[in-house]
């Protein structure tokens, strides 16, 4: 949708940007995150050209933004800047309306779309015939995303819109926008430089460092395996435990090596659960390998002498894990689960591995016990 | 005669100077914001312009008012236009820099956001920066209006009317209440123009940027229903007034004979009885410019065609205009100014009235008699102990004090230029013992002045003569001998009582003009 090719920036002799490509995909948010003074704002504003490119392309929807009037692009793009892009003589519908001016809505439209828009936003009726001085901070920012909604563009730039806000405030923000994207599906180009902010909301992450791209993947790639030490250090180690969303069964799961067959006698069974330090075995399809059930070593050792497989006396538990749930889903779970362990399946339904609450406690302290280390 | 008395007995004549003096403000100010707005606006986007154009503007500033109304005299004459100019002049300065500084003053993010959502360049500039501006801009132009009320006061000196009129010519006769019946208007008129432009100020300033207001929003609307309505009816006045003015004058500009007169009384009282005579024989409209200024100004403006006529004297006219040297033979005088003027300038000497207001030295009754002193030659001999003080005109003519000097060979301790009629105060006050005065000077007598006899003749003669341009006279023939009719009735003793009247009884000299037509039988 948006595409630098090879975008420099020069202030005189200074070079903030060095050339620099990069492909933001339709219908996603798109974080550029970065310390101030990394070219991030500078990119943003690039793209609506608001600042001139020295050199390269910005091509948008396939188009050179070179080739288009800057105030067309602009009116097609909408734009979200923190409390300040609201004109302070205007009450909100004043401020909403100038948009749809500008872009020549009929008269009779506009209410209606105002009305919309500001339901939309979550935001009642009665605030149109106010001035932003009289509004809080989050309603006026509301109302900044409003503007940029209202004419329906295709693509969003935000830069830094909720940094000024108190932390609550900030967080409702964020939640409406991610809300507000799984129905729009707006091409959203959002600088902060808050990792939070951007783990949370957005779906491709670009990392600048001193005017190039460090490193620019999905949100989960770059979280769990940052490409290079400066993108880590950036996140910071433990900044995953943040986000139990990208944590997921396979990461805290133990390979499970005892199993046995459907068909195994019990007492073959016993000797193999008695082999390892674990308190059951696992019990599998011996052809399709899918599990099928868990013996635990307590039932074995009371009905060792019954001329019975592993099926007659296997236990089906209620709840089974995916490798992919992740870490809530698992809490979740093993809460409820009527015994202290739960099996992980992958795509094709064989064991991947196992969750006890054992290694399940082990795996959630271990971001403050290394934490200590380093200190 | 206390202030209160003038204004009933001259209301017509304050009031007119008063619409006059708004009328010059309006144009002077008002051409002020239709330039200084536009420059502000531009410095604003063209930085390396803001420099150059607020140092001229600062710099037009530090010029003293009345050094730039010299200025202006020689290159726009005298009379409105460059009275207009240099309160125009001054006004610009709060105006652009207002507007400059308001414009610079809007944060530069807002901006950006304006043009993020895809606002165009004149989109900007007046939805966003002239909205959030014009509050600063307006105190800009609050603070030149009144500049410009007090400035048009002192214009009155270069003949633009106004109320400075009454002020100017009050000091010249020493009459309070004349003084008064200017300053206190033009006072009342300033203030007026300050609260006016306030509540102004106070609608366009967005409601949002009022501090306080917000909390009670249907009152803050109430006032500005009431303010709105004030700031027309202001506006729907003035319209009225000058719109009907506007009408009059055009119905008027083809038959208007344009009278000058210098800032004394005498001269006050002369242009009056031509502007009464001619409209009382004449389908003619007299425009006065009374008080306009001195010779030169008064002879440039007739050359220029600024005033068609106005009374000059003789023995000025042969010295100060044709630069002669002084010449005692009064018909020799009247020959030489007659023909050189017509000549050169394309002036016309009508026959000259019959009264020489020539110059003299005057002292107090008590030094006159501490010093024995009839005569300029006794004074001579007693002038190095002696302060005097005089006209400036009188200081630098050499047919006044310098030439006096040479031909009685004398010199005084000190000499202090003091113009009109402050030095006779100044001698009641003992700061000077002798002054220059006129022959027909009505503060003479109130004064109770000894005059010295010029006992070697050296003052050349100061007949009264009409100037009239030779175009003027062509086109209306009959001029001449209406005011020839007034040449026998106006001797030095008539015209010494007519000033009297004007200085010490301090009548209008419009009155004293038409009081001395009806005796005389003339209207």
């Amino acid at each position: 949708m948006i595409k630098f090719e090879n975008v420099t920036k020069r202030y005189g002799r200074k070079e903030i940007l060095h050339s620099i490509s990069l492909n933001i995909p339709k219908g996603k948010i798109v974080s550029i995150i970065g310390r101030s003074g990394c070219g991030k704002t500078t990119m943003l504003k690039m793209i609506n050209r608001l600042v001139p490119i020295t050199s390269g392309h910005i091509l948008v929807n396939e188009k050179n933004i070179l080739n288009m009037n800057p105030v067309d692009l602009r009116r097609n793009i909408g734009y979200v800047i923190q409390q300040i892009g609201l004109f302070p003589h205007m009450t909100v519908h004043k401020n909403l309306e100038l948009v749809l001016a500008l872009h020549q809505y009929p008269k009779r439209e506009r209410k209606e779309r105002i009305d919309e828009i500001m339901d939309k936003m979550g935001l009642t009726p009665d605030l149109l015939n106010h001035y932003p001085i009289e509004l809080s901070g989050g309603q006026q920012q509301r109302i900044g995303v409003a503007r940029a909604l209202i004419t329906d563009p295709e693509v969003i730039l935000m830069d830094e819109p909720f940094s000024a806000l108190d932390p609550l405030t900030r967080i409702a923000l964020q939640d409406d926008l991610k809300h507000l994207q799984n129905k729009l599906q707006k091409t959203i180009v959002f600088v902060t430089h808050d990792m939070d902010e951007a783990i949370k909301i957005s779906d491709y992450i670009c990392l600048m460092r001193e005017g190039h791209i460090e490193e620019y993947d999905t949100t989960e790639t770059m979280l769990r395996h940052p490409a290079t030490p400066f993108v880590e250090n950036f996140i910071g180690k433990h900044r995953i435990w943040n986000s139990p969303e990208f944590i997921k069964a396979k990461d805290i799961m133990r390979p499970s090596v005892n199993t046995c067959y459907t068909q195994d006698s019990l007492e073959r069974c016993l000797k193999k659960v008695q082999n390892t330090s674990y308190p059951y075995i696992i019990v599998i399809d011996p052809k399709t390998k899918k599990f099928r059930g868990f013996l635990d070593i307590n039932s074995l050792q009371n009905k060792k002498a019954e001329q019975a497989t592993a099926s007659d006396i296997m236990y089906c538990p209620p709840s089974i894990l995916h490798v992919e749930d992740t870490l809530t889903t698992v809490l979740h779970l093993i809460k409820e689960s009527p015994i202290h362990y739960m099996v992980v399946l992958n795509d094709q339904e064989t064991v991947a591995g196992v969750i006890t609450q054992r290694n399940l406690l082990k795996a959630l302290g271990e971001q403050y016990t290394t934490e200590t280390e380093v200190m | 005669m206390d202030i209160f008395s003038y204004l009933v007995t001259n209301t017509n004549q304050v009031l007119g100077l008063l619409l006059d003096h708004i009328r010059l403000t309006v144009i002077a100010v008002g051409l002020a914001i239709l330039v200084g707005v536009p420059l502000g606006i531009l410095i604003s986007y063209i930085k390396s312009l803001s420099r150059p154009i607020l140092g001229i503007t600062n710099l037009i500033q530090a010029i003293p008012s009345m050094a730039l109304l010299g200025f202006a005299i020689p290159l726009l004459g005298i009379g409105t236009v460059p009275a207009v100019v240099v309160v125009f002049l001054y006004s610009l300065l709060p105006i652009i820099k207002n507007t400059y500084i308001g414009i610079l003053q809007i944060n530069p993010q807002l901006i950006e956001a304006a043009r993020g959502i895809g606002m165009t360049r004149f989109n900007i500039l007046y939805k966003i920066q002239i909205p959030l501006t014009l509050p600063i801009l307006m105190a800009g132009v609050r603070i030149s209006s009144v500049t410009a009320v007090g400035l048009m006061t002192i214009a009155a000196f270069i003949g633009a009317g106004g109320l400075g009129f009454l002020v100017f010519s009050g000091i010249s006769s020493v009459n309070t209440a004349m003084i008064l019946a200017g300053a206190i208007p033009a006072c009342i008129l300033a203030l007026t123009v300050d609260w006016i432009l306030s509540l102004v100020e106070d609608l366009v300033t967005p409601m949002s940027l009022r501090p306080g207001v917000l909390k009670n929003k249907k009152k803050e609307k109430q006032q500005r229903r009431i303010k709105k309505l004030i700031i027309a009816g202001t506006f729907c006045v003035l319209l009225g007034v000058f719109g009907g003015n506007i009408y009059q004058t055009y119905y008027q500009t083809s038959n208007i004979i344009r009278i000058g007169s210098k800032q004394f009384s005498e001269q006050l009282v002369l242009g009056n009885l031509l502007k009464e005579l001619i409209e009382a024989k004449t389908d003619l409209k007299v425009e006065s410019h009374f008080g306009a200024g001195g010779t030169q100004v008064l002879f440039s403006a007739l050359k220029n065609g600024d005033i068609d006529m106005y009374v000059d004297y003789t023995g000025t006219i042969l010295v100060d205009i044709l630069k002669h040297s002084p010449e005692t033979n009064e018909k020799q005088v009247y020959k030489i100014c007659s023909n050189e003027m017509k000549n050169k300038h394309n002036i016309l000497l009508l026959s000259p009235l019959n009264f020489n207001n020539t110059y003299a030295l005057a002292v107090s009754q008590q030094t006159a008699a501490q010093y024995h002193l009839s005569t300029i030659s006794d004074l001579a001999n007693v002038a190095p102990f002696l302060q005097a003080g005089t006209t400036l005109e009188f200081l630098n003519r050499q047919d006044g004090l310098p030439g006096l000097e040479q031909a009685y060979n004398f010199s005084f301790a000190n000499v202090t230029g003091i113009d009109g009629s402050n030095r006779y105060i100044a001698l009641e006050n003992g700061n000077v013992s002798v002054v220059d005065a006129f022959t027909t000077d009505g503060l003479l007598k109130k004064f109770n002045l000894h005059i010295l006899e010029d006992d070697k003749h050296f003052f050349p003669p100061y007949y009264a003569v009409p100037l009239i341009r030779s175009d003027i006279l062509k086109k209306h023939p009959e001029l001449r001998g209406i005011i020839a009719s007034l040449d026998t009735k106006l001797t030095n003793t008539t015209m010494q009582e007519l000033n009297y009247q004007v200085d010490e009884l301090h009548q209008d000299p419009a009155d004293v003009a038409h009081q001395f037509l009806v005796k005389e039988g003339l209207i």
